[in-house]
């Protein structure tokens, strides 16, 4: 019986995969590469910094790191929206402390930072779990952390941790962490939390959400300025079933639907399990 | 510690084993012990009853650990509650996100409670 489940979950995981390359290919047709190759290559360098180096060598090396994040992040509204993909175990760390640090930046450059305090938060939040990544623990030593950036890093990572999680943990839908987080009043500092919620699409790239039309889709593009409404490439029929013919819709065009609830992709392989949605194309 | 009056402490653990030797451990001391076995009963038993902590493990089915401090957080009825976060593997991100969701501690389990009970003493009288 168990072993039958599990063969079952496999076939889920498996229909996900088809649907993640569709959505590929669509991200291809609408977005560019640049920003994903930004995001790569900082990443990797992360990776390959536990090599031990001298103290100021690694320093300059994320300081760097963190000038080129900030002046990607000023200039490009979607690199917080990028992140929602999922994340090998060996690669986790880095990825979440890479996330972590675009989101202070984020938070410090809409709280208007001076960019000498920015580079601190954005350092400050790179190294925040150091020794995970196999960082000499006093690299933060150099630095003054003030109380208002420790209170960034803390609502950062946990935003992160809760929706983008490694995979002995479910993630949370970003709607549901950010409620959950706005609900705790005064334990995250209010004023930081309406940034984040401002910064953040509740929608991000990649979430799946079901439409009022009751069509299953995936969130392609986050449109600027209008994040509850973000164009959507449609999945699954009312009815349940697989569209055969890609469909895409911009909400932001369309005054007559809207997003009826965020679905996580657990749900998503639930639905396939319970023959909700049907495993093959109409 | 009122006279006559014994704290009330949740145990949350997937792991009957683990729950039941907290359950025989903690009862034999001096608490009143509520036992829940995943995120989602913790929920419901904190709000039942009101324990005076939580300990609980960070790897759970369903609602785990981390998620469920968080929600604890976010309720009215749970939020003064203090946690202390078990686990099997000592990992410090996974400490640094527990303190971040202002859980007052983090203990690796052992088969030794000494340490646990030292530890839910310090809590408990602060």
């Amino acid at each position: 019986m168990n072993e039958e489940k599990h063969l079952k979950n496999i076939t889920s995981k498996h229909d996900i995969q088809k649907l993640e390359n569709i959505h590929m290919i669509f991200l291809e047709k609408i977005e560019a590469n640049k920003i994903e190759d930004i995001y790569n290559r900082v990443l990797e360098t992360i990776k390959g910094m536990s090599i031990p180096s001298e103290n100021k060598t690694l320093e300059n090396t994320l300081l760097n790191l963190v000038d080129l994040l900030i002046e990607t992040v000023s200039s490009q509204d979607e690199l917080l929206l990028i992140f929602t993909g999922k994340t090998f175990d060996e690669d986790y760390i880095f990825a979440h402390s890479l996330n972590v640090c675009l989101i202070s930046i984020r938070i410090g450059l809409r709280l208007g930072f001076s960019k000498d305090r920015i580079k601190v938060l954005g350092f400050l939040a790179i190294i925040h779990a150091c020794k995970d990544m196999g960082l000499p623990e006093n690299l933060r030593e150099g630095f003054t952390q003030e109380a208002e950036m420790t209170e960034i890093i803390r609502l950062a990572d946990v935003y992160d941790a809760m929706t983008h999680p490694p995979s002995y943990r479910k993630s949370i839908v970003p709607y549901e962490t950010l409620t959950s987080i706005m609900h705790t009043h005064t334990f995250f500092n209010p004023e930081l939390t309406k940034v984040l919620l401002k910064e953040i699409s509740l929608y991000p790239r990649g979430s799946w959400v079901k439409l009022s039309t009751e069509e299953i889709g995936k969130v392609i593009k986050v449109n600027k300025g209008q994040t509850m409404q973000p164009t959507v490439a449609i999945f699954i029929d009312p009815k349940g079933y697989h569209l055969k013919e890609k469909k895409i819709v911009d909400l932001s065009q369309n005054n007559f639907i809207y997003i009826k609830q965020p679905l996580s992709e657990e749900e998503i392989m639930q639905m396939q399990n319970n023959d909700i949605i049907a495993s093959s194309y109409q | 510690m009122l006279f006559g009056k014994k704290n009330k402490i949740l145990i949350v653990d997937d792991d009957e084993d683990m729950l039941s030797m907290f359950f025989s451990i903690l009862s034999d001391y001096k608490y009143n012990v509520i036992q829940a076995k995943n995120g989602i009963e913790c929920l419901e038993k904190a709000k039942k009853f009101a324990p005076d902590i939580i300990v609980m493990d960070v790897m759970m089915p369903e609602l785990d650990g981390i998620a469920t401090v968080l929600k604890l957080r976010s309720d009215e009825q749970t939020r003064h509650i203090p946690v202390i976060m078990c686990t099997a593997v000592k990992d410090s991100e996974d400490e640094i996100l527990a303190r971040n969701l202002g859980a007052v501690d983090y203990v690796r389990k052992t088969p030794q409670m000494e340490d646990l009970l030292a530890r839910i003493e310090r809590v408990l009288n602060q």
